[in-house]
């Protein structure tokens, strides 16, 4: 199956974007950086919006090469671009909102759209004005509308940024489930580490417009762990091995280490989770009395007192898998801890985001 | 009272008010749509009559639309005849000289349309005709109504382009505001009274509405 492949440049006000990567045909690559480091305008680019110089091909179909002088205008580009400020048009209602969209795409829709207003839970919203639509609801509706039709990769610009922490979250679940669902490449900008993690199959760090690597999420956790997660953490992929229904329980392996983490999860997939450096305790002596699921055998790297706390590298041992811990001094004064130790860490609770 | 005078203003709006609409749109269309030299250069042009004394333009038409004017051979020769002292002739004065009146407001509704949102409906698929006719139109319809309340008002109320072009023959050229100037002159001030009142309600009352809408209406994006 043909790649997407894109390599242009693009000439802004002070910033030259400056793109050169191969897009995988499946799942969320996500392109990261700060603000103003060029994010959204190579998705302009990819639009047709903004004229840029060089190849543009989504899954092998031309969408512009300067060489041979293709250009396909924007409304002739089969995609979806989620905005970041959703960009409904407000004198619609939803239900003529997404009506549009299925009028003017072309094709048969890769998912119907009665199935997306039930996954979205929209239903009720259909004949409201968009223009009365909360930020969560606004940007719902803008999902599907970009999801509909038979689009060739779906192009999405911080759909979450304005967005409370709940409806955050909602949408994100959905995302996750529909990346499966949706076999086209999903482009996703941020510069949330908590968004990468959810979603990211592949990431592009970008830095003063240039982009010129995509790498396996795996490859890049110790490189998001170096950004802000809230508290020190450690970030890791893993597969669904299996799932168990009665007790809400999903296995997920981590080079060969098994992790139980609660929570509806498909298996034969993969996830991203993080495991935040409060949520780990050490013990000397394996406590199998104990509600902790997660306790793996673990040696001590390293550890330094940051504000009167101390944060503790730990490996798992025969992996290649990092943790850090934060116990207190008197903790670590009274369990006598040192370099090179081995001990049992106790994982009290595993963030999916 | 003379319906005769009435009648023929009001034709004479209504005809420029259409054509004005039809050149309007798409010129305010192109106008709002990017930078350019020749933009610059047309927009300019457009807003000439807003300035020029009626007068001058007047002057300038009839000289072109007489029989010995440019225009004018070319309509000669062409078998329409020369338009100077024409209803003809006052339709193209109307046009020419209410242009700015028209295309102004149309232009900054126009451009007071979010890009983004255009660029949204493109990515839908929809072409640009789709996404004028289905996204920009409903979003403008009160600068649009606002134009052509303008160029209606505008064209009734215009004298000396009128007088110039049209001179003030009953029935062909003789509208309202000429007439009154007539009654003026033959100081027959009960009948210029008269219509002069008409004239000053009827301003009122077409540009009410326009004002009352003003405030409800903002071009609004979600």
């Amino acid at each position: 199956m043909c790649k997407t492949n894109l390599h242009f440049k693009k000439e802004l006000k002070g910033l030259t974007i400056n793109v050169d990567v191969t897009v995988p045909n499946q799942g969320v690559t996500v392109l990261f950086g700060a603000s103003g480091s060029g994010k959204t305008s190579i998705l302009n680019c990819i639009a047709g919006i903004y004229d840029s110089h060089g190849v543009i091909s989504i899954q092998g179909e031309f969408w512009q090469n300067t060489a041979e002088k293709i250009f396909l205008k924007t409304h002739k580009r089969s995609m979806g671009y989620v905005f970041q400020d959703s960009m409904l048009f407000a004198t619609m209602t939803v239900e003529q909102n997404l009506t549009y969209a299925c009028e003017n795409k072309s094709g048969a829709s890769l998912i119907q759209l009665q199935d997306l207003v039930a996954q979205f839970n929209i239903s009720d919203l259909m004949s409201k004005k968009s223009i009365n639509l909360s930020g969560g609801e606004k940007q719902k509706v803008a999902i599907i509308r970009a999801m509909l039709g038979t689009p060739k990769v779906l192009l999405l610009d911080e759909p979450l940024a304005s967005l409370d922490n709940k409806s955050k979250k909602e949408i994100l679940n959905i995302l996750f489930e529909l990346k499966t669902k949706i076999k086209i490449p999903f482009i996703y900008v941020t510069h949330s580490v908590d968004e990468v993690l959810r979603l990211a199959d592949n990431i592009g760090f970008m830095e003063h417009g240039i982009l010129s690597k995509v790498i396996p999420i795996e490859k890049a956790m110790d490189r998001l762990c170096s950004f802000d997660l809230g508290e020190k953490a450690i970030a890791v992929r893993g597969f669904v091995k299996s799932y168990d229904q009665e007790f809400y329980l999903a296995t997920v392996e981590v080079e060969g280490v098994d992790f139980l983490i609660p929570g509806t999860m498909e298996t034969n997939s993969f996830i991203n989770f993080k495991i935040m450096a409060n949520n780990i305790s050490l013990t000397k002596v394996k406590d199998t009395n104990s509600s902790i699921l997660n306790i793996f055998k673990v040696e001590i790297i390293n550890h330094e007192i940051i504000r009167e706390q101390v944060y503790i590298d730990l490996i798992i041992v025969e992996t290649q898998i990092k943790l850090i811990a934060k116990i207190t001094k008197k903790s670590f004064s009274n369990l006598n801890l040192a370099k090179g130790q081995q001990v049992f860490a106790q994982v009290k609770a595993i963030n999916l985001v | 009272m003379d319906y005769t005078a009435v009648w023929l203003t009001l034709k004479l709006a209504l005809v420029s008010t259409i054509i004005l609409m039809l050149i309007g749109v798409p010129l305010a269309w192109w106008l709002a749509r990017g930078e350019s030299f020749l933009r610059t250069l047309v927009g300019t042009l457009v807003s000439v009559p807003l300035v020029l004394p009626p007068s001058i333009l007047g002057f300038y038409l009839l000289v072109t639309m007489g029989s010995d004017g440019f225009i004018g051979q070319m309509t000669t020769s062409l078998g329409l005849g020369s338009f100077a002292f024409t209803f003809q002739g006052l339709v193209i004065g109307s046009v020419i000289y209410s242009i700015p009146f028209v295309v102004g407001p149309i232009q900054s509704t126009f451009e007071s349309i979010d890009q983004k949102i255009l660029q949204a409906s493109y990515t839908l698929g929809a072409t640009p005709l789709v996404t004028f006719r289905n996204i920009v139109l409903p979003l403008s319809w009160h600068g649009l109504v606002t134009s052509m309340i303008l160029g209606f008002a505008h064209t009734i109320g215009e004298f000396g382009v009128v007088l110039m072009i049209g001179g003030n023959i009953p029935g062909e050229t003789q509208v309202l505001s000429v007439l009154i100037y007539d009654h003026v002159e033959a100081l027959e001030y009960q009948q210029a009274h008269m219509m002069s009142f008409i004239l000053l309600v009827f301003s009122f009352l077409i540009l009410l509405p326009m004002y009352i809408t003003r405030k409800k209406t903002k071009i609004r994006y979600v």
